[in-house]
């Protein structure tokens, strides 16, 4: 993590190369969280460009002691998501759901794969928020529990709660039941 | 002292990232082991099942170029709340650049960048002494003219690198090339448009200050002091003349206004100027980039083939308005507002399908990560032959698998479970 951190002190004084290490670091996992949030590709492309030019212009008044940089991105995304869910819910947007998104390759291969994504999207949907929140932070976007629960403001062991419960959740919807044990 | 499920299960979730079995990280929990089985299958499921969502690389990349974009954007904005009637800023900016380049200039690792290629370390140096030229030139057609002048080294460089079949640097190159053409014609687009008045012997014909009645069709003008003024054509564009008659009867007969604009044969002398400066540029590089597309290793001619259509493209566009610079406006021009020097127009996907690793300042698509398959006893990747499968939105699958399901109820057989992080 001291690397990242002289990073961001690099990219909060204005080095350009440094927020492009930055941006490719934590690119794919902001993208990830997004897309498994919203409709479509096209939306999930769109914010997370976003997520990164908000933050290249919030860098400058960013402190690494009030938070660690990667719970203080996924808190911008966060914001964007909840900012565009609630613009989208508001104009009754038609659904554009395409979990298929992944449209090329071998065709039988890429219906499994989108089926499942799929599967996995409407599953996380029908979570409590605060569980669907960690469980895409924490197993889709891969970031630590210390970094979840900054994030997101709860204490590690609320998360480590919700994780659990989250993923006895998803078990249940995936795969239909709750095994006995 | 009984450790909670949530804790057993957080901490075999993080042995297993870091490479442990699942066997060995059960056998801690011996009394949650069977719950944690399960539970630690469905959330490697849920990882195995989000690992296909990946950004498209060309997403990434030209995402990327747009937040450099809006970097040196940003860099270029005054501070709000400093503007000054003398510009001081724009002025210092000017003086720093123009010492900058005399002081570059003056040295040898200036010429040295001259000739430097994307992949040589000099290359920066070469972007900023561009960017000095650029700051300094201080009108449109100056401007289009750099712009004009860039791109052509743009297309020199998309030459040496394509014959060295550097792919990833072509993509970037091609894209600063597409950027700099589209901004010489912004720019002289711009300064048409901003110049577009009547036909150019009207207002050469009309000495300054000099009243008209309103311009009829092929009419004769007479001034307020009663001079007869030579009979003109009536322009035929919508656009007012530099200035007008009046003789306080309507609105649209109002006190003449003398608009302080270069004189209209001047602005059509740039204008042919910034032109033939594009067409010469694109011409040039056209040739260069079509003798070097027969050289070109195949996996760079598809970028070749797009660098010599965007150029032809430009040289086409500078061509054509030549002509229509004959005829001086029989329409107003259209007015292309200069974006600022931030976001290139993306090419077609197809140009840059970015089967490339790049680095420097655009750097590849991250590498794939490893996804173990399902199968109980997983291998270690990095010792692995076998390619993880790379699957992006629109892009072509590197390697097929077979995702298996993992067991649902599984009674803590002796599998072993490896999930390996990035």
């Amino acid at each position: 993590m001291l690397i990242e951190e002289q990073l961001v002190q690099r990219a909060v004084n204005g080095d350009r190369e440094a927020f492009t290490k930055i941006y490719d670091l934590h690119f794919d996992k902001i993208y990830r969280y997004i897309y498994v949030k919203v409709h479509s590709q096209a939306e999930a492309e769109d914010l997370t460009q976003d997520v990164f030019i908000k933050a290249y212009e919030g860098i400058k008044k960013y402190k690494w002691m009030d938070l660690p940089f990667t719970a203080w991105l996924f808190r911008i995304a966060r914001n964007r998501v909840i900012d565009y869910i609630r613009k989208v819910s508001k104009e009754k947007k038609a659904s554009l759901d395409e979990a298929g998104a992944i449209s090329s390759g071998d065709p039988v291969y890429m219906t499994e794969i989108n089926f499942e994504i799929h599967q996995l999207k409407d599953a996380l949907k029908k979570l409590p928020d605060a569980q669907r929140e960690v469980a895409t932070m924490r197993f889709i976007s891969e970031l630590s529990i210390a970094e979840v629960a900054l994030a997101l403001g709860k204490r590690e062991g609320t998360v480590k709660a919700l994780q659990f419960n989250a993923i006895a959740s998803l078990r249940k919807l995936l795969y239909g039941k709750i095994d006995d044990y | 002292m009984t450790i909670k499920i949530e804790d057993a299960f957080n901490d075999c979730f993080e042995r297993l990232i870091l490479g442990e079995s699942l066997d060995s990280c059960l056998r801690r929990y011996p009394e949650h082991a069977m719950e944690l089985d399960l539970m630690l299958r469905t959330a490697y499921d849920v990882k195995r099942r989000a690992y296909p969502i990946q950004p498209r690389p060309e997403f990434k990349y030209w995402s990327r170029v747009r937040l450099q974009g809006v970097q040196d954007y940003a860099r270029r904005q005054p501070a709000p709340g400093k503007a000054s009637p003398f510009n001081y800023r724009r002025n210092l900016a000017i003086s720093v650049a123009g010492l900058l380049v005399l002081v570059i200039a003056s040295s040898g690792t200036a010429a040295a960048s001259y000739a430097a290629l994307p992949d040589q370390p000099l290359y920066g140096v070469k972007m900023a002494v561009e960017q000095a030229r650029l700051t300094l030139a201080v009108s449109d057609v100056d401007k289009a003219e750099v712009y004009a002048s860039l791109a052509e080294k743009r297309a020199h460089e998309i030459v040496a690198m394509a014959q060295q079949g550097k792919a990833d640097y072509l993509i970037s190159t091609s894209a600063r090339m597409d950027y700099q053409l589209e901004q010489a014609e912004s720019y002289i687009s711009k300064y048409q448009a901003a110049n577009a008045t009547g036909p150019a012997t009207t207002m050469d014909a009309l000495p300054a200050g000099t009243t008209t009645e309103a311009l009829p069709a092929e009419t004769s003008t007479t001034g307020s002091t009663g001079q007869s003024v030579q009979t003109v054509p009536a322009p035929t564009t919508q656009v007012k003349p530099p200035f007008t008659a009046t003789d306080n009867k309507s609105d649209a007969e109002q006190p003449a206004i003398i608009k302080q604009q270069p004189p209209p044969t001047r602005a059509a002398a740039n204008v042919s100027r910034a032109k033939t400066a594009l067409s010469s540029s694109t011409a040039k590089s056209l040739t260069a980039l079509q003798d070097a597309l027969d050289k070109a290793p195949e996996s760079t001619r598809p970028a070749v083939i797009k660098a010599i259509e965007r150029v032809k493209k430009a040289n086409e566009w500078s061509q054509h308005n030549s002509d229509e610079d004959q005829q001086y406006q029989e329409d107003k021009p259209k007015t292309i507002t200069p974006k600022p020097n931030t976001f290139p127009v993306k090419p077609s996907p197809d140009a840059l399908k970015p089967n490339h690793d790049n680095s420097g300042n655009f750097a590849p698509p991250d590498k794939p990560r490893y996804i173990p398959s399902l199968n109980n006893n997983l291998s270690n990747p990095a010792t692995d032959t076998a390619k993880p499968p790379v699957i992006v939105p629109n892009t072509q699958i590197q390697v097929p698998f077979t995702p298996t399901i993992p067991k649902v109820s599984d009674n803590g057989d002796s599998s072993t479970i490896k999930v390996f992080s990035k």
